[in-house]
C-alpha cells in the first residue's frame, strides 16, 4: 500500500466526519470525505445493529475526489449514490460489483485503492 | 493514402469558451472519419481542475477572482493545471479509428507522440511517461488528459513554454501552509519548460508550427487548416452558457 495521510475527525449532528488522502503507489491521489454513523455512538439510544452491520459503521454520506481517471466519468456519482446508507462490511462488495457490472475503466487507481481509502476514512 | 485531418488554431479565449469548444467538437464528431487537432491558449489566465477534483480542496477561488484568473472544471480527469505561458492542444477523433487503441495508456502514448515529435523539432528530446505525462531529462514538460464519450476520444493537454510555479502555488491550495515553500521547490525540481531547456523564450509561432508538424508526423496524417463550423460555434456557445460558465458545473464537487 502507498502513503496515506490527512486523516482528520469532526462531528456533524452526532455522526463522525472522516477524511483520508491516499496516494496510490505509481498512481494518482484519492481524497475521501465520509460522514459515518457509528453504532457505539448511538447504542444507548437505539438498536442500530440492523443498519450498521457487523462493523457497526454505516456510511451516511461520501465524496470521492482526486486527480485520477474513470471512464465513464459520471460513474463516480452513481457509486457515491449506491454507497450512501451502506454498512462498512458491504462497501468492498458494492464497489467490486459495480466496477464489474458497469464495465468501468479506472486509470491511475484500482478498485482496491478506493476500498482501502474509504475503509481508512471510515474507521481510523 | 495519408488521411487529412482538420487543424484548428483558435488563439486565446476564456476558460469556459475553451472547454466548451473542445466539447462541442467532441459532441459533433460522431460519424466523422477524420479527426481534428486544435491549438489554443487562455486569456485571461486560468486554472482548470480535473473532472473528479473538489474545487474548494484544490483552488484558492477568492484569490483567483481577485487576480482575474478564470477557474473551470474540465470534462476530463487528472489534476489542476495553471494555464499561463503554454500552448494547449486537443485531439478529437472517432473512438473506432484504426489508430486509436482501446487500451487507454496505449492511446495516450500514440496521441502524445505528436508532442514528442514537436518538441524534437525544437531540439528537445522527450518521451511519454505513463500515465499521462511527457518528460524531458526526467522533468515533466507536458500533462495530458483523455475522455471517451459519444463514440469519440477527446485528449487535451498542455505544452509548457515557461513555468511560474510560485504564482501557480498562490492560486492552488496546499495541504499545509508550513510546507508551501518546500512544495514549490519540489515542483520546480520536477517540472520544466521549453524556455528553461532552450535558455530563453521562443516565439509563439515557432512553437506552434513545430507542434503542427509534430502532430502531423506523430499521428501520420496531413493537417489542413480549417475553422470551427457554425454548428460547432453555436453548440460551443450553448455549452459555455449552460455548463462551463456556471457555478453548478464548476463547483459540482
Amino acid at each position: 500500500m502507498g502513503q496515506g495521510n490527512g486523516i482528520s475527525r469532526d462531528r456533524a449532528g452526532g455522526n463522525i466526519i472522516g477524511r483520508y488522502i491516499y496516494k496510490v503507489p505509481e498512481g494518482k491521489l484519492i481524497k475521501v470525505w465520509v460522514e459515518v454513523l457509528r453504532e457505539s455512538e448511538m447504542s444507548d439510544r437505539l438498536d442500530m445493529s440492523g443498519i450498521t452491520g457487523a462493523s457497526g459503521h454505516t456510511l451516511v454520506d461520501i465524496r470521492l475526489t482526486g486527480d485520477f481517471f474513470i471512464h465513464p466519468e459520471e460513474w463516480i456519482a452513481d457509486l457515491e449514490d449506491e454507497l450512501r446508507g451502506a454498512a462498512l462490511d458491504v462497501v468492498p462488495d458494492i464497489i467490486r460489483r459495480k466496477v464489474e457490472e458497469d464495465n468501468v475503466l479506472l486509470v491511475g487507481i484500482n478498485q482496491d485503492d478506493i476500498i482501502h481509502a474509504i475503509e481508512q476514512a471510515m474507521t481510523k | 493514402m495519408t488521411e487529412t485531418w482538420r487543424l484548428l488554431r483558435t488563439g486565446s479565449m476564456d476558460a469556459a469558451s475553451n472547454m466548451a469548444l473542445d466539447e462541442a467538437v467532441l459532441r459533433l464528431n460522431k460519424g466523422k472519419k477524420e479527426g481534428t487537432v486544435r491549438f489554443y491558449s487562455w486569456e485571461p489566465k486560468a486554472i482548470s481542475i480535473g473532472y473528479f477534483q473538489g474545487i474548494n480542496e484544490e483552488v484558492d477561488v477568492e484569490k483567483c477572482e481577485e487576480l482575474g484568473v478564470d477557474v473551470v472544471r474540465r470534462i476530463t480527469g487528472g489534476g489542476a493545471v495553471y494555464h499561463d505561458d503554454e500552448l494547449t492542444y486537443s485531439v478529437i477523433v472517432d473512438e473506432n479509428h484504426p489508430s486509436i487503441s482501446r487500451n487507454i495508456l496505449e492511446s495516450y502514448d500514440h496521441l502524445c507522440s505528436g508532442i514528442v515529435k514537436g518538441l524534437e523539432r525544437l531540439g528537445i528530446d522527450s518521451e511519454f511517461k505513463p500515465i499521462n505525462d511527457i518528460i524531458t531529462s526526467g522533468k515533466k514538460i507536458s500533462g495530458n488528459a483523455q475522455t471517451r464519450r459519444m463514440g469519440s476520444v477527446l485528449q487535451h493537454g498542455t505544452i509548457l513554454r515557461s513555468v511560474d510555479v510560485r504564482t501557480m502555488f498562490d492560486l492552488l491550495l496546499v495541504p499545509d501552509e508550513k510546507i508551501r515553500d518546500k512544495m514549490i521547490t519540489a515542483v520546480e525540481e520536477r517540472v520544466t519548460s521549453i524556455s528553461n531547456i532552450l535558455g530563453g523564450s521562443q516565439p509563439d509561432d515557432r512553437v506552434t508550427e513545430a507542434m503542427v508538424a509534430g502532430f502531423s508526423e506523430g499521428l501520420g496524417v496531413e493537417l489542413e487548416p480549417g475553422e470551427p463550423t457554425s454548428e460547432e460555434l453555436e453548440l460551443m456557445e450553448k455549452i459555455r452558457r449552460e455548463k462551463y460558465g456556471t457555478r453548478e458545473w464548476n463547483f459540482k464537487r
